[in-house]
């Protein structure tokens, strides 16, 4: 490996004056083996010891599929909902002083703090056929309690933070010269909205979407008491994954699982290369 | 207006404003340069009045500079007429129009931020196309216009070829060219800039000043400048206008600035000068030993003498010769710039041509100065 002249037998390694690389690098990445992946192989060799065939059945059969289907669906959808109603809220934070200003700061990072069975209960409850927003709307003919539309309210509201606190430090560090120098230019609001500050704010909007849709993806806690967790209906994979185990079919369990894997983290990878695409385009 | 002859002018800018001979020109009547008139404008920030009363005129086509120490309003009194901001009493008259509470868009402003304010997801030529880009249909020129158009102002600020590249990739300097060719594309009726120059390095500064000038005389556009070098407002401006706390202290030419300051803040500020505090009886100022003609003041009193008027007398016998002991002497391009401190403790600095320079002893020793001249104004 390393010979003795010096950096030249070892191209990867740059003089830098930054302190501590080697030392900072290895506790990452035993950290990160230890904790995230290890494990992550172990559910995958658990998956692969089954024979194609099997993994074949108990990983893509029909209930498996549409679990998929409804988990990564619902997933995006309130990943959507998050990335519009994030930005106004961020913008509403960092733009305007209001009275409560704080209070609805706190408000934003609740969702992280609460405990994800707490808010299913309370969302079950409130949208619950008997609930304050449930029954109203059930004479409305809009049923969300036991249906994707619930599942896509849970995952709402645990995804928020994520676009909140990834879009506020950009729109606070986006200067406000560059939008007066559009308004001076003779750009409308609208304009000077969408061909000004929504360019600079893409990259941040896209990483707190592909966060809040990740979240979103893996989520149990909140979903399954709003869901009603009917099979071909309402059910999500992580839930699928909880009944296997709880049948002790760790394989079954482990196969799903490593779909769910893939799937994720094809998809993250497309949207963080679509954002380094953007970046380069942009800043170059 | 004073333009220097014989510069160049670039093919189009000028009067009629064709910009590519040859070419379509752009829907754009010609204009006649706009006056600006500034009415007894107040503005504060919270409880600090940031602009106290002020009037002021701009005439047609002239390059005025508001100068002023940090905090003095000039910036405010800019943005004002940008309509950027909004003043609290006052108005804001073009060519006798009222736009106090007109929007920036609707003015005809083209205004150039201290930190550029470029869009960054641009190219270059997309920034200074821009407020072309976002006119109504109606209104806006053809794709093959825009692009002409960018294409000559790429040239005038002298950056031709460069319109595909990222603001990123650009020098300070270049980036602040591109601001001002994004700005004179909208074709403004008063170009604005705010500190220019400040976040430059002194060479390219210096070279923009100039290009600025150049710039200047090729449009004809009424321009403000807001700076707080001394040197640059001289230089650049055909009028300055000294502002301090909010208030213009004075307006006028460069060398009236200099020359004939009309208060002891404009005699500080503009150019360098030694501070002596002191009192005038009978038509003299006298502070120690220094001595100055002060006609028409009285009492307590503030002079200021400009380095380039002390004069080293031959020795202690010549009629208001001050003792003093040269501390430091510095060649400094033409001149030698010295310091010495008189009898009393105070540190005067003082001005040599080299050869006067010669007659000099070496620091530590005595010599004799003369103060004839001085901007001597009453204190309270």
């Amino acid at each position: 490996m390393a010979t003795a002249t010096a950096d030249r037998g070892r191209p990867w390694r740059r003089r830098s004056a930054v302190p501590g690389l080697g030392l900072t690098l290895g506790v990452t990445v035993s950290i990160l083996s230890l904790v995230v992946l290890i494990p992550l192989a172990a559910v995958a060799a658990r998956a692969l010891s089954l024979s194609p065939e099997t993994f074949g059945r108990v990983a893509f059969s029909p209930r498996a599929v549409h679990a998929y289907a409804l988990s990564l669906g619902t997933a995006l959808i309130a990943a959507g909902i998050n990335a519009v109603m994030g930005v106004l809220t961020a913008w509403v934070l960092v733009r305007y002083r209001f009275p409560g200003r704080r209070l609805l700061d706190a408000l934003v990072d609740l969702p992280f703090a609460l405990p994800t069975a707490v808010a299913g209960i309370s969302l079950a409850t409130l949208y619950g056929p008997n609930g304050w927003l449930g029954a109203p709307l059930a004479r409305a003919g809009i049923t969300l309690a036991n249906t994707t539309g619930g599942i896509v309210i849970a995952l709402t509201f645990i995804g928020l933070p994520f676009v909140v606190r990834t879009v506020e430090p950009v729109l606070r560090d986006l200067a406000a010269d560059v939008e007066e120098a559009s308004a001076s230019l003779g750009a409308t609001r609208l304009q000077t909205l969408v061909r000004v500050v929504a360019p600079a704010l893409a990259p941040a909007w896209i990483t707190g979407f592909a966060l809040a849709f990740a979240r979103g993806v893996g989520e149990y806690g909140s979903v399954i008491f709003i869901a009603g967790n009917m099979p071909y209906r309402s059910e999500i994979a992580p839930l699928l994954i909880t009944i296997e185990l709880e049948q002790f079919d760790y394989a079954a369990a482990s196969a799903i699982a490593l779909v769910m894997l893939g799937l994720s983290l094809g998809l993250l990878l497309v949207v963080n290369a679509g954002q380094a695409w953007m970046k380069r385009s942009t800043q170059a | 207006m004073a333009y220097e002859p014989g510069e160049p002018t670039p093919a189009g800018l000028s009067e009629g404003r064709n910009l590519s001979p040859g070419r379509p020109s752009l829907p754009s009547v010609p204009r006649a340069p706009l006056a600006i008139r500034v009415e007894g404008v107040r503005k504060s920030f919270g409880r600090y009045p940031a602009l106290d009363d002020v009037s002021l005129d701009v005439r047609p086509g002239e390059l005025l500079a508001l100068l002023g120490p940090s905090g003095s309003g000039k910036t405010t009194l800019l943005r004002l007429i940008a309509g950027l901001d909004f003043p609290e009493a006052g108005d804001i008259l073009f060519d006798g129009a009222d736009v106090t509470f007109a929007a920036a868009a609707q003015r005809g402003v083209g205004f150039v931020f201290q930190q550029y304010a470029l869009f960054r997801h641009m190219t270059v030529a997309q920034n200074i196309s821009f407020g072309l880009d976002v006119r109504k249909r109606g209104s806006r020129p053809s794709a093959a216009d825009r692009k002409a158009r960018v294409e000559a102002l790429l040239k005038l600020v002298e950056l031709e070829g460069l319109g595909h590249r990222r603001p990123a990739q650009l020098s300070g300097g270049q980036r602040q060219r591109v601001a001002l060719a994004r700005a004179l594309a909208v074709e403004p009726r008063v170009l604005l800039l705010d500190e220019p120059f400040g976040a430059l390095d002194a060479t390219v500064r210096k070279s923009l000043r100039r290009e600025l000038r150049r710039i200047h005389a090729a449009t004809g556009v009424t321009t403000l400048f807001v700076t707080h070098d001394q040197d640059e407002a001289l230089e650049l401006a055909d009028r300055v206008a000294v502002l301090n706390r909010g208030r213009i202290e004075q307006v006028g030419t460069p060398s009236e600035v200099y020359a004939a300051p009309a208060s002891a803040f404009v005699a500080g500020f503009v150019g360098e000068a030694n501070r002596f505090e002191g009192t005038v009886a009978d038509g003299l100022f006298r502070s120690g030993a220094v001595r100055l003609p002060a006609p028409g003041v009285e009492g307590p009193a503030v002079a200021f003498v400009r380095p380039h008027t002390v004069r080293l007398a031959a020795g202690p016998g010549q009629p208001d010769a001050v003792a003093a002991t040269l501390s430091r002497q510095v060649a400094n391009g033409p001149v030698t710039r010295c310091e010495a401190r008189l009898a009393d403790g105070r540190d005067v600095e003082f001005v040599l041509d080299h050869a006067a320079a010669e007659a000099l002893p070496p620091p530590g020793n005595a010599l004799w100065l003369t103060f004839a001249v001085g901007h001597v104004f009453a204190v309270g």
